[in-house]
Formats: C-alpha cells, sequence, structure tokens
C-alpha cells in the first residue's frame, strides 16, 4: 500500500512536470489568448482556433496573422489549439470537440487531413457553433461549415506551371516534390500544375515523391532521383523547404541550380526568398498567409447571420528573378 | 557446413541478405547503380552507395543507444525528438553566433547540443531507476516533452544557420567517405570495445535479464540504468547534429519524426532482443544501414508516395520471417533437431542462440 502512494505521488510529480514543460511550449506564441480576461465580460467573442501548430514558416505566419487579428482589441477572446504534431488528426478532432463542449461562439479550423471530419462537424451544427476553414479544406458537405478562406492551391500551382511552360518553351524532363500524401493542398498543388502543361509539348514527368514537407527529405530525394536521372531539367517543390533541399542536392551534385535544374517552390517564406535573391531558386509563388482580417471579416458576417460565400480566395504573388526576390525581401513580403 | 548453419542462425546474415537483395534490385533497375566516381566540378566522390551510408549515419547513431535500453529490457522513445533537441540546439547556437567559418562556433554548437540531451537523458534514467517508472512511460513522456522543447529553442520557427565547418559534417568527405558515416562508425567501434572488452555489456545484459539476481550478484543496477539512457540521449543527439547538417536547418516538427521506430526496427533486425538481455552491437548497425538502403531504394525505385510505408513494411515481414528459424524450417522443409521440444511461438528475433555466440560478433 505505501509503495501504491509513493508511485501515485511520482506519477503526479510528472504529471506536473509535463504540464509545466507543456505550458513552457505554449508560451511561445500564444500569449494573447492566455493573459487574463479575468472579469470574465462577455463582450468578447469567443473563437476556438484548431490549428495546426509549429510545421513551418508559412503555418507560423499565418496562425500569427490570426492571433494578432483576432486580438481582445478587436473584441475577440482567441483559444488557440494547435495539434500535437502536423500530422496527429486525433488531437485536432478532441480539441474540435472540446471547444464544441464549451460553447465557443465560432470555431475556427486548419485541418491536418482532409477526410474523417464529418462526425465533429455535425456536432458543431447541432451546437449552432459556425465553423469557418482557413487554408485547409476538408472532405465534408459543404453545409457542414460556413466558408473556406484559402489562398487557391490549385491556381499559385497553375502559376507555377505558366511559368514552366514559358521558361520552357520545348517541354522539360521534370520531377514533383511531394508535400505529406492525403492531404487536400497536395492534390490541389498538382492539379493545378498538371492542368497548366497539360497538353504542351515535350514535358516528360520523370516521378513524383513525397519529402513530407522537409528540406532534409527534398535533398535525399533529389540526390538519389540525379543519378537516375542525370538530364533532369526542373524541379517543382510544393513547398519552400523541400525546394531549398532540392537546390542542395542539386550543388552537391556538382550542378548550378536555375542553370541546369531550374526549381520553382510555392509559399514564400524569407529563406526561400533569399534563395531566390541568390540564384538557388528560379521561381517563388507566394501562398499568401496574411489573411487575418479575411478572417475576422468572415467571423462577423456568419455571427450576424449574413450570407457568406462558400470560398474565399486570398490573392497571392509571384516572384520569378533574382531582382524581384530581393525587392520582396525588402518590402518585408516573406515570412 | 556449420558454418553456413551458424549464419543462418545469426539474425544479421538475413539483414545483409536484404541490403545484397535491394542493391541488386536496384542494380537490375540500372545497371550502374554501384558505380562510384568523382565528381568533376565538386571533387568528391560521389554514388548511390555513398548516398546510403550519409544517410544511414543519424540511424546508426540511434539504433546504437537503442541497443544498449533495450538490452536492459528497457525502450527508449525518446530518441526522435531527442534528435530534434539536437538539431534545433545546434542551429539556434550557431544562428545566434553567426560565424559561418568558425571552427569553435561548431564545436560550441556541438557542445551545448549534447549537454542538454545528456540532462534530458538523465531525466529519463531518473525515471526509470530511481523512481521506477516503466521505460516505455517514462521515454514516452520525454518524446513529448523533448519535441515541445525542441519548439521552444527555437520559438516554433525552423531554424536555420551558417557554418561550414558544421555543414561539412553531412556533406564533407573523409578518404571519400561520408564524414557523418566515418564518425559514427568511430563511434560505434569506440562504444564496442569499451562494452566488450570490460564487463560493462555483461552488466548491461544481466539487468535484462534478471536485475534482482544481478544485484544480488554484486552489479548496481541504477548508475547503469541510468548510464545507457544518458548514452541514448546523447547518440540520438549526435544522430539530430547529423541530420541537421545536411541542409542546415531545423524543422522542429520534422527533424527525427518517427525516428525511434527506425532505430527499434534496426536494432531487432540487428537480433537484439526486445525481451533484454543480450545485444548486438554489429547487428544493429547492419539493421540501420539496412533502414537507410530501404528507403534510398523506394526513392530509386520511384514507388508512388502513397505506396512506400506498404512496400516497407512488406520487405521488413519477409525479413524477419526469414530470421525466424521456425519459419525457415518449415519453409524450406527441413526436419527439426531431434529432442528439440516446441518451444512458444518466437516472435522476431532467434532467442535460442547461445549467448557467447555474440562475443564472436563484435570481437
Amino acid at each position: 500500500m505505501a509503495h501504491n502512494k509513493r508511485m501515485l505521488g511520482a506519477l503526479g510529480f510528472i504529471g506536473a512536470g509535463v504540464l509545466a514543460l507543456g505550458l513552457a511550449g505554449c508560451s511561445g506564441g500564444d500569449d494573447g489568448a492566455a493573459s487574463g480576461d479575468a472579469g470574465g465580460d462577455g463582450d468578447l467573442t469567443t473563437v476556438g482556433f484548431v490549428a495546426v501548430g509549429p510545421e513551418g514558416g508559412w503555418r507560423n505566419a499565418n496562425e500569427e496573422a490570426i492571433k494578432d487579428a483576432f486580438s481582445e482589441e478587436a473584441g475577440f477572446d482567441l483559444k488557440y489549439a494547435p495539434a500535437a504534431s502536423p500530422t496527429d488528426q486525433k488531437s485536432q478532432i478532441d480539441a474540435f470537440s472540446t471547444f464544441v463542449n464549451d460553447e465557443v461562439d465560432v470555431i475556427l479550423l486548419t485541418a491536418t487531413e482532409a477526410s474523417g471530419w464529418e462526425d465533429s462537424l455535425q456536432l458543431a451544427q447541432e451546437a449552432e457553433i459556425p465553423v469557418i476553414l482557413l487554408d485547409r479544406g476538408v472532405d465534408a458537405d459543404e453545409d457542414l461549415y460556413v466558408t473556406r478562406i484559402a489562398p487557391d492551391n490549385v491556381k499559385v500551382a497553375g502559376s507555377v506551371g505558366d511559368w514552366a511552360v514559358q521558361t520552357y518553351p520545348e517541354g522539360a524532363s521534370y520531377y514533383v516534390l511531394e508535400g505529406v500524401p492525403g492531404l487536400s493542398v497536395v492534390n490541389e498543388r498538382n492539379e493545378g500544375f498538371d492542368a497548366a502543361i497539360e497538353g504542351k509539348d515535350g514535358w516528360n514527368k520523370i516521378g513524383a515523391q513525397t519529402a513530407n514537407w522537409t528540406a532534409d527529405e527534398g535533398k535525399s530525394v533529389i540526390e538519389t532521383v540525379l543519378k537516375d536521372n542525370p538530364d533532369l531539367q526542373f524541379i517543382f517543390a510544393q513547398n519552400d523547404e523541400m525546394g531549398i533541399g532540392a537546390a542542395a542536392a542539386v550543388t552537391a551534385a556538382g550542378l548550378v541550380p536555375g542553370t541546369d535544374v531550374k526549381i520553382a517552390t510555392i509559399d514564400g517564406t524569407t529563406p526561400a526568398l533569399e534563395a531566390l535573391a541568390a540564384g538557388d531558386l528560379s521561381f517563388v509563388a507566394q501562398y499568401n498567409p496574411f489573411f487575418g482580417d479575411l478572417a475576422v471579416d468572415a467571423v462577423n458576417k456568419a455571427l450576424a447571420g449574413d450570407s457568406v460565400e462558400k470560398t474565399i480566395v486570398v490573392p497571392g504573388e509571384t516572384f520569378d528573378s533574382a531582382e524581384a526576390g530581393q525587392a520582396a525581401i525588402d518590402e518585408g513580403k516573406g515570412f | 557446413m556449420s558454418r553456413v548453419k551458424t549464419a543462418l542462425r545469426t539474425p544479421w546474415f538475413w539483414a545483409i541478405i536484404g541490403i545484397a537483395v535491394l542493391l541488386l534490385i536496384n542494380t537490375i533497375k540500372n545497371p550502374a547503380y554501384l558505380a562510384v566516381s568523382v565528381n568533376p566540378t565538386t571533387g568528391m566522390l560521389t554514388g548511390n552507395v555513398l548516398d546510403i551510408l550519409r544517410v544511414s549515419a543519424p540511424i546508426i547513431m540511434i539504433a546504437l543507444g537503442m541497443t544498449f535500453v533495450i538490452a536492459t529490457k528497457g525502450i527508449d522513445l525518446s530518441v526522435g525528438s531527442m534528435m530534434a533537441v539536437g538539431g534545433a540546439v545546434a542551429m539556434e547556437t550557431l544562428s545566434t553566433l553567426n560565424d559561418p567559418t568558425s571552427v569553435g562556433a561548431m564545436f560550441t554548437a556541438i557542445g551545448l547540443a549534447l549537454a542538454l540531451a545528456i540532462v534530458l537523458g538523465a531525466i529519463n534514467g531518473l525515471l526509470v531507476a530511481v523512481v521506477g517508472l516503466q521505460p516505455f512511460i517514462s521515454t514516452l513522456i520525454m518524446m513529448m516533452a523533448a519535441r515541445g522543447i525542441a519548439r521552444v529553442i527555437t520559438d516554433g520557427q525552423n531554424t536555420n544557420a551558417t557554418n561550414e565547418p558544421f555543414r561539412q559534417l553531412a556533406n564533407g568527405q573523409i578518404l571519400g567517405l561520408p564524414t557523418s558515416f566515418v564518425i559514427a562508425i568511430a563511434i560505434v567501434v569506440i562504444i564496442a570495445l569499451f562494452m566488450r572488452r570490460t564487463a560493462l555489456g555483461l552488466m548491461i545484459e544481466s539487468i535484462g535479464i534478471n536485475p534482482h539476481a544481478s544485484r544480488l550478484a554484486g552489479i548496481r543496477p541504477r548508475p547503469i540504468l541510468f548510464g545507457v539512457y544518458i548514452l541514448s540521449a546523447a547518440l540520438a543527439s549526435v544522430g539530430g547534429l547529423f541530420s541537421v547538417s545536411e541542409v542546415m536547418t531545423v524543422s522542429v516538427s520534422g527533424t527525427g519524426n518517427l525516428m525511434e521506430l527506425d532505430a527499434i526496427l534496426a536494432v531487432v533486425i540487428g537480433g537484439t532482443s526486445l525481451a533484454g538481455g543480450k545485444f548486438s552491437i554489429l547487428g544493429s548497425t547492419i539493421g540501420a544501414l539496412l533502414i537507410a538502403t530501404l528507403n534510398k531504394t523506394v526513392l530509386f525505385l520511384g514507388i508512388p508516395a502513397a505506396a512506400t510505408p506498404a512496400f516497407k513494411a512488406l520487405v521488413i515481414i519477409v525479413l524477419v520471417l526469414l530470421q525466424s528459424e521456425r519459419v525457415r524450417s518449415f519453409a524450406f522443409g527441413r526436419s527439426k533437431t531431434k529432442g528439440t521440444p516446441p518451444g512458444p511461438p518466437k516472435p522476431t528475433v532467434d532467442r535460442s542462440a547461445p549467448v557467447s555466440k555474440e562475443k564472436e560478433v563484435v570481437a
């Protein structure tokens, strides 16, 4: 018995330690959400944000933009719930149902995966909590959510395809570095790019492989591809980090990025714009993360009962030269 | 004949066969697969085999640490997160020092990364050896906590840095071999000598077989348990350093993600029993090489991303089945040795092999 008690004590001690660590982990970003609205004033609109958490530069910029827009000054109390890891859907579903149970006013959702959300969305609908999808879509009936606010992946990837067709009028052999399989963003970026080069002569797809959005896997994939296909001309990386990894692999193979192999990426993070300015990347299409204002707008309309369009497209830019990259950095368009 | 038999019963023998078959398949796809040449532009040797050796270095490191933890009947689920911590500390240090050519900055980064990993490993050791928690739970906690710590260190950002000496860890070569692989093998040899030329390895195994009995025999389990968890964390941190030096950027959620499973797989393929009580350093190293070869084969064959996990699982299952004596004798129709009672179903690893075999392996 005494032994059991001691074990319980130890468990409690460890539990407390983990909690403390977890809190420390959160404190990096969401000081806005935690700072005390001790009065319990009912004026603030409570917004539950089921987020992805640290995944890359884009995600951070986007979630920061959302947090900044839903400030207390603007009349919101934002509860930020990042996933345990960027691929952990279960923790997101848990956070979602917690928000439903807590009867928040609005739920913002950036889903880690497209499928498996119907039940959760239904719960929210029964509780009459409007759900607004940010960035990523879900495979569910349109009636289950108010709107999806996102830059259009198909359009952004299409702009990469258009640029590629212009740059290689006679076609090229190319390789695609994909993100985590199964995400809607991966399918849409493929769709947009494929549509742009469809029917054009001379385009020879060497292959496609996931590099899980990370630079070191992007490097590993491309170095192996280059061994078998030294005549590779063009790499379409579905995010900046994989593109930067690809550039490292091209350099390590003794080729010159931009001359021997051109690399186009999507996102427009600061490191990618720097790489563009340095000539490592040839084309960066911005996937605009700064749409906090659009989200606030949609939330206000949804709460007022106004009609909101089912998809709200966030406009973005493209940068196609070292000079354009430098200019974008100077203007603070990176993130 | 008996040599062949011994080889067939050595688990890592089948891992070597697996590596050979994978390389053969790649060579069939492209006959120049195994060729190694000098790159005229960079002046360095290049080849698919060298790539495999390079990407195997982090796996070798985490598998080595995992080997000793598993030999004590424990498990360390935190090695993947520990890689992220090591990488995060190094990148953050290098980007703060901002000295692109300084060797001193490199050593500062490595030292800090190791120091933090040792502290976190000591917490694992404390939970397991002193508090008496299950290793699975203790290291599961650390797996989550360490990932959080990596995020705190880098402020949640994927941090990059410039430091040429550090970049050379993964991108440089020593006598034509990738630097990270040479360092990894050197660490393996040093630790193997230390484990097998002193009684330490034997003590670790005895704790895995029966902690109570080994205590009665005069072995104090606590310091040894502490030691294996600290060693595992430190080696994982080194693996993280190799991993981030590839592109000089740490991805707080991507670096080392799910690598603990690769490490456990490498250890099991190498013939270290999950039930504890014996370990094979050589086996784990070969297991790590197999996993690296498998990862690169998937890329080289151009297997669709969606089918990759299934393909890997298939290869591993075939390999594990081949390692099982029972399946082998069934498949090849050999009669069982007379007088051997049909023991309980053996999982993946042949445990009937005598422990003394292990010594030949390492020596």
